[in-house]
């Protein structure tokens, strides 16, 4: 059992799920990450190593050390809340591949090398697609489509790196036990570079960010909880493992950091919202990961766990919004602070989670500041400071000011009473990031590298305090200058736009150009093939020009001229 | 489960509103104090600023919302606008 890498357990259990009947999947769903998360905890120590030649090559298919288990665990976790959150689905497929996609991001952080890690790199992106599909409408069928190609190309590039990176360097291996940063200088070679692009892609880097708020808020309720956690603190994982200390990252982390923040305050769609606070949330662990000392490390791990927590609950209680009115637009909501009270107190906890003292975000974001304070990046902190200010203006102000508070525009329905175990999921969820946010200790003990650092200084307090009650004077100010609300009903154009309306625009082009040049092209081709026929006909009839017997000595003589050019060519 | 009239959320809000540009204010006057503790560790010179966090919340808020609006201009486009 020791050498079976964790997360293993949990995609066979997904796939066994397949071929339950129906009363008896939603509680294996719920049985296999508790049963996987023992098998870790308790089978897998610190400093596991397991080899596996074959050929010529060695695979890591498990290398477990501090940094892979925080994730591990956190991934066990929201794999665990995600499917008490969807419980009450019927639906084989998504309940299946939830647990495939959950399993298979574990088994990548504890992935050896470079060739497991695009084993299970491609089967969360197969796993995550049909997530998406889930969503079983057109817009969902194609945002899945456009995932699934952008996912693949990430994939690809990880493939093409780890055969250049073994080519260069005779191994694969991917990090031994404890070691962070191991490719952390692109630029000097190529692999390392494709391999950034490859994790810049899952990351969301900008620019390559279009994908997380175009699919994500397509799946169901529940998928879009899955989706959330997975794939992109998978990437950060890797980028940690690869990319520690790698200056490069600060900047791409920063612009992560502020530019989705302008999407989130407009958009309409508060699931799409929350996916572009996703991606803001992200900048700050690229940053942190790019600075790259032990504090920001730790900072970039904890803070996964801690945006793992809230926002799996944000997702969570906005997706119980759409559950029970049909809708997720900001255009379409408002006060349904009175007739879901419990969802709209969840999501204040999730809220409040992000950056307020005592909860869990505000613990872990301190230990990343830190340590670019520390560091001396002076732009990078200002701007994570800014993005503070911003994500709670829009994550917890503005959303729920548009969904809870105002005029009741849709009702919910009475007929769809939420089910007990959504209220269970995010009353758990809530509980375990206010657990964060009370014992820092706990979660600091876990991470890869000792923590010496207190959040609850009064200092830290107050600048925390200061910031997140002039966000809410900054929100009063813009409520009274009729700037508020910000969002309408409309959808907004982001990098996506390129490839969803110029793109096909250019192939419709290239084919309609292709078709009104192939008749004309046809017939020539065509009467040249005749022409060529002809002649040749003519040359060798028996009375043609090649068709005429010739003496045997010319054809001596060719043969031995032929042989002379071939011994010339040979030695030459 | 009974929805209250509108009106109650506004004179709600205001309350709120106003309890919060209450709080703003020793919360702001408690930097002259902590500035003096032993426990004060700035990074950067102009963490000793009078208000800088609550001044740099502030504007970071009021310019990403003035920044959103005018991007907004620029990007948004009918709901249908992908399906046709």
């Amino acid at each position: 059992m020791s050498d079976l890498p964790p997360g293993l357990l949990m995609i066979i259990g997904g796939l066994l799920v397949m071929a339950l009947p129906v009363r008896w999947r939603s509680l294996v769903c719920v049985l296999v990450p508790l049963l996987s998360a023992g098998h870790m905890v308790w089978a897998i120590p610190n400093e596991t190593v397991s080899q596996w030649a074959v050929m010529d090559l060695t695979l890591i298919p498990l290398r477990a050390d501090r940094l892979a288990h925080v994730f591990g665990l956190i991934f066990h976790f929201a794999a665990l809340m995600a499917t008490v959150y969807s419980f009450h689905q019927r639906n084989r497929w998504e309940q299946s591949m939830g647990l495939v996609y959950a399993g298979s991001a574990i088994a990548a952080v504890f992935a050896g090398d470079l060739l497991t890690l695009f084993v299970f790199w491609e089967l969360t992106t197969l796993s995550s697609a049909l997530l998406v599909w889930a969503g079983h409408s057109t817009s969902a069928y194609r945002a899945g489509l456009r995932y699934l190609i952008i996912q693949v190309a990430s994939g690809v590039l990880l493939l093409a790196g780890a055969i250049f990176y073994g080519a260069a360097n005779g191994t694969l291996s991917f990090g031994g036990v404890g070691q962070i940063g191991v490719l952390a200088h692109p630029g000097s070679d190529l692999s390392a570079l494709l391999l950034l692009l490859a994790f810049g892609i899952k990351a969301a880097f900008p620019l390559l960010h279009a994908w997380v708020p175009d699919a994500y808020p397509q799946a169901t309720p529940g998928g879009t909880v899955f989706l959330s956690v997975f794939t992109t603190k998978l990437a950060i994982y890797a980028l940690i493992r690869g990319f520690a200390g790698c200056d490069l990252l600060i900047p791409i982390g920063c612009v992560m950091a502020i530019a989705p923040l302008v999407y989130a305050l407009i958009e309409d769609d508060v699931r799409r919202a929350l996916a572009y606070c996703l991606v803001n949330q992200l900048g700050y662990m690229v940053v942190a990961t790019g600075v790259g000392s032990e504090l920001a490390v730790n900072g970039a791990a904890a803070h996964a766990v801690a945006h793992i927590l809230y926002k799996g609950l944000l997702f969570m209680a906005t997706g119980a919004v759409l559950y029970r009115t049909g809708t997720a637009k900001a255009s379409q909501l408002g006060g349904l602070a009175v007739a879901m009270r419990w969802v709209f107190v969840w999501y204040v906890l999730g809220a409040a989670a992000i950056s307020a003292p005592l909860f869990g975000g505000s613990v872990t974001k301190s230990l990343s500041i830190t340590a670019v304070a520390q560091a001396h990046h002076q732009a990078a902190w200002i701007t994570l400071m800014v993005a503070t200010a911003g994500v709670f203006l829009v994550c917890a102000l503005r959303i729920p000011a548009d969904v809870f508070l105002g005029k009741l525009r849709t009702e919910p329905q009475r007929a769809r009473t939420l089910p007990w175990n959504m209220h269970a999921a995010m009353a758990a969820t809530a509980l375990a990031s206010s657990f964060v946010g009370l014992f820092p200790g706990l979660l600091y003990r876990q991470l890869p590298f000792p923590v010496d650092h207190n959040p609850y200084t009064l200092p830290h307090v107050l600048e925390q305090m200061q910031t997140i009650a002039f966000a809410g004077l900054a929100f009063v100010l813009l409520v009274k200058i009729r700037l508020y609300p910000f969002s309408a009903a409309g959808s907004l154009l982001d990098v996506d736009w390129l490839y969803r309306i110029p793109l096909p625009a250019a192939v419709l082009l290239g084919r309609r150009w292709t078709q009104a040049l192939y008749p004309s092209l046809r017939t020539h081709v065509a009467r040249a093939a005749t022409a060529a026929w002809t002649a040749m006909g003519l040359q060798l009839a028996d009375d043609g020009r090649r068709g005429r017997f010739a003496p045997t000595g010319r054809m001596a003589m060719a043969a031995t001229v032929m042989l002379i050019i071939y011994l010339l060519a040979y030695y030459l | 489960m009974t929805s209250r009239p509108a009106t109650s959320w506004s004179r709600w809000a205001r309350r709120t509103a106003w309890f919060l540009v209450i709080l703003c204010v020793p919360l702001a006057l408690l930097d002259g104090p902590m500035h003096r503790r032993p426990d004060f560790h700035p990074h950067f010179p102009f963490e000793r600023w009078f208000g800088f966090y609550a001044g740099l919340s502030l504007l970071a808020c009021l310019v990403l919302a003035a920044a959103a609006k005018i991007w907004q201009i620029v990007v948004r486009r009918p709901e249908d606008y992908y399906d046709v």
